[in-house]
Parts: C-alpha cells; structure tokens; sequence
C-alpha cells in the first residue's frame, strides 16, 4: 500500500494512443478564416489608412517636383505627366494591396523611394533625351506592373506574382539610380568642358 | 521570435502569429482535450475551437500564468462543454461529505498496481465522478478550478472528487487481487 497515485499521475508521460488527424492546420486555418475572416476584412480600417497615406506620398512627392525644379515651362510639363502617370499606378494597384497589409507596405516604400529620386531629377535641356528614354522605360514598367496586377487578380496570390511585382518595383528603382548617375556624368563632364574652355 | 511579441502580434489578429501558436500548442492541447472525449474527431474541434476563442479573448489574458496554462483551461472548458452537450450529468449530490481530512488525503493504491490500470479504472467510472477525477489528478486543478470548470460548488468538487478516489481504489482492490488469483 506504498504507491500514492498522485505521485504516479505526477510523473506520467505517457500520450494517448491517437493523434492529431492529418491536415489538421489547414483546418484550423479554414476556421481561423471562418471566425476572423481573412486578414484584409480585420485590417480594414488600416487600409483607409494606408490608401490616405499613399495618396499623401504622390502628392509630397508632386510638390516637391513642382518646387524644386526650376525648368522651363516644357520640361515642367513632361515632368507632370510622369508623375501622374505614376500617381495612376497608385489607384490601379489597389487589387494586390487589398490581399496583403506587408504587401501594401513593401509597395509603398517603393513607390515613395521611387518618387523621393523623381523629384530630385535635375532636367535640364542638355539631358532632356536621357531623361524622356528614361521615362518611357518607366511607362513601360508601369504597363506591366498592371498587367502583373491583374494577372495577381485572376490567378491569385502566389509567390511568383508578388516576387514579379517586387521586381518590378526594384527594376524601377535601379533605373532611376542609374537615371542619376548617367545625369550626374553628363554634368560632370559638362563642367570639366566649360573649365577647360574658359582656361 | 519570443513567444510575447508572438502573443503581441495574434493580438492584433496576425494571422502568422495565431499559426505560430497553433503549431506549438496545439498537439499538447489536443491530448488534454482527446482524454475527455475520447474521439479524435471531437478533440480537434474542442482543441481549434479553444484557440479560436483564445484568439478572440486574447487581450483578456494578462500572463497571470503561461499561456500554455492559460489555453488549456479554455480547452478544457470547451471539452466539457461538448461532453455536457452529450447530456452529461454533472448535477451536485446532496448527499453530505463524510470524511476526516486523512481521508481526503488518502490516494494510496497497492504496490504493483500499473498507471495503466489505474487510467483503466478511471475510465470506468460513473461519469460525474470520472471528469471530476481527472481534473484533479490529471489536470492538476484543485477544487476551486474544478468547481468553475465543471459549474458545480467547491463543495460537490470535493465530493465528487472523493467519492471517485473512494470507488477508483476498491475497482483498483479486486483488479489486483483478481489477477492474483
């Protein structure tokens, strides 16, 4: 009459013989989006948010172009015209950031790097040609930044297409660094021609 | 990641945070809840069903005791809700506690009795006293817990308690002297 059964149960280890049934977290998951919804309908509100502070980012970003440029009147247009046709890439893309709030963030970096380089464009009549082949790549990754939008739409999210749509972003980065660079050479150039004229 | 900026992020319903929790929990509280229903099927509903409404109360939990602890109530509770749905009878004797304190203290059983045979015995036991038994010594609650869990008073907990330790040890009594002979 030694053993006290609270002691036994203290130290028993043992499992039940049956375990969890396979696919058991996708079911979870499906209740998880049945009891909260999925994640875009619990963070609503944080997407009005969201769309307000893009909406801020262009029109920062618009100003700054408009104020810091000192160009004559043509250049100044042209400018316009791109940045609103980026400004349109903003409204279009709303279908991939309603899937995912990281998404809407990862994009809005972008976009406002993307603007922040815009605005610090220095064009000039010399550079004009650069800079307009330059914007008419940018169009292009605009295109198809939106066709990657609606593929997104139709087939889904998946790694691939947010992976293209990154890369889309980062394309557009790396080609207006290179903008600048390009820019910053012509100008270089351009000064180390007028020193040696004047000399 | 810390498991308190996890429970920081399911509190702001992130998904990535609530299945980082399920998968560390949930084949633990899936056993709890497997001992009381004794069915597969109905042990993941009563383990998903638990942290579902742990996600929905998270901001009530305030680290008191861990969150393991914490779950498990939850799915306890749920488990008992399903067995009560199953017209489980778990209505307070009347019947007045007869015992002395020694009594109540008593949970020696034979040497040579196996954990396996007392589960065993458990099981057969009527089942008001069963679940109240298994809270204690299982589960580990005393009679506070088990009163809330179960709706009944710490009173019937006690003697529900008692009474199965009572009939656990002679059921315990003849299988060891039963295989004896």
């Amino acid at each position: 009459m030694a053993q006290d059964i609270r002691e036994l149960f203290k130290n028993d280890l043992s499992i039940p013989s049956e375990g969890l049934k396979r696919g058991h977290e996708a079911r979870f998951n499906a209740r998880l989006d049945a009891n909260f919804g999925t994640q875009q309908k619990a963070k609503a509100e944080g997407y009005l948010w969201m769309k307000i502070a893009a909406v801020l980012v262009v029109l920062i970003a618009v100003t700054g172009l408009l104020l810091n440029n000192p160009l004559s009147g043509t250049t100044q247009e042209t400018h316009q015209v791109e940045a609103n046709s980026v400004a349109t890439t903003e409204t279009t893309k709303v279908q991939l950031s309603d899937f995912s709030p990281e998404y809407k963030q990862i994009e809005d970096r972008y976009l406002a790097s993307i603007h922040m380089e815009l605005a610090q464009l220095n064009v000039t009549e010399d550079n004009k040609a650069v800079v307009d082949a330059f914007m008419g790549q940018l169009e292009e990754l605009n295109q198809e930044y939106d066709r990657l939008n609606a593929d997104l739409v139709e087939t889904g999210v998946n790694d691939q297409n947010i992976q293209a749509l990154i890369d889309n972003l980062q394309f557009r980065l790396d080609l207006l660094t290179k903008l600048k660079e390009k820019l910053n050479e012509l100008q270089e150039s351009q000064s180390s021609e007028i020193q040696t004229n004047t000399l | 990641m810390q498991i308190t900026e996890i429970l920081e992020r399911c509190k702001q319903n992130d998904r990535r945070a609530q299945m980082q929790l399920y998968n560390k929990y949930s084949e633990g509280m899936y056993y709890v809840a497997f001992r009381f229903l004794k069915n597969s099927f109905e042990a993941e509903e009563a383990m998903q069903e638990g942290f579902v409404k742990a996600f929905t109360k998270m901001h009530q939990y305030n680290g008191e005791v861990t969150f393991g602890a914490w779950l498990k109530r939850i799915v306890i509770n749920k488990s008992i809700d399903m067995l009560k749905a199953k017209k489980l009878e778990l209505v307070a004797i009347n019947e007045q506690v007869l015992g002395t304190v020694d009594e109540y203290n008593d949970w020696s059983v034979e040497d040579g009795i196996s954990l396996d045979q007392i589960k065993e015995a458990i099981e057969e036991l009527p089942e008001r006293y069963r679940y109240a038994v298994m809270l204690f010594l299982i589960e580990g609650y005393d009679h506070q817990e088990i009163s809330e869990i179960l709706e009944i008073t710490e009173v019937a907990s006690r003697t529900l308690v008692h009474r199965g330790k009572k009939k656990l040890q002679e059921k315990l009594k003849t299988k060891y002297h039963g295989t004896g002979y």
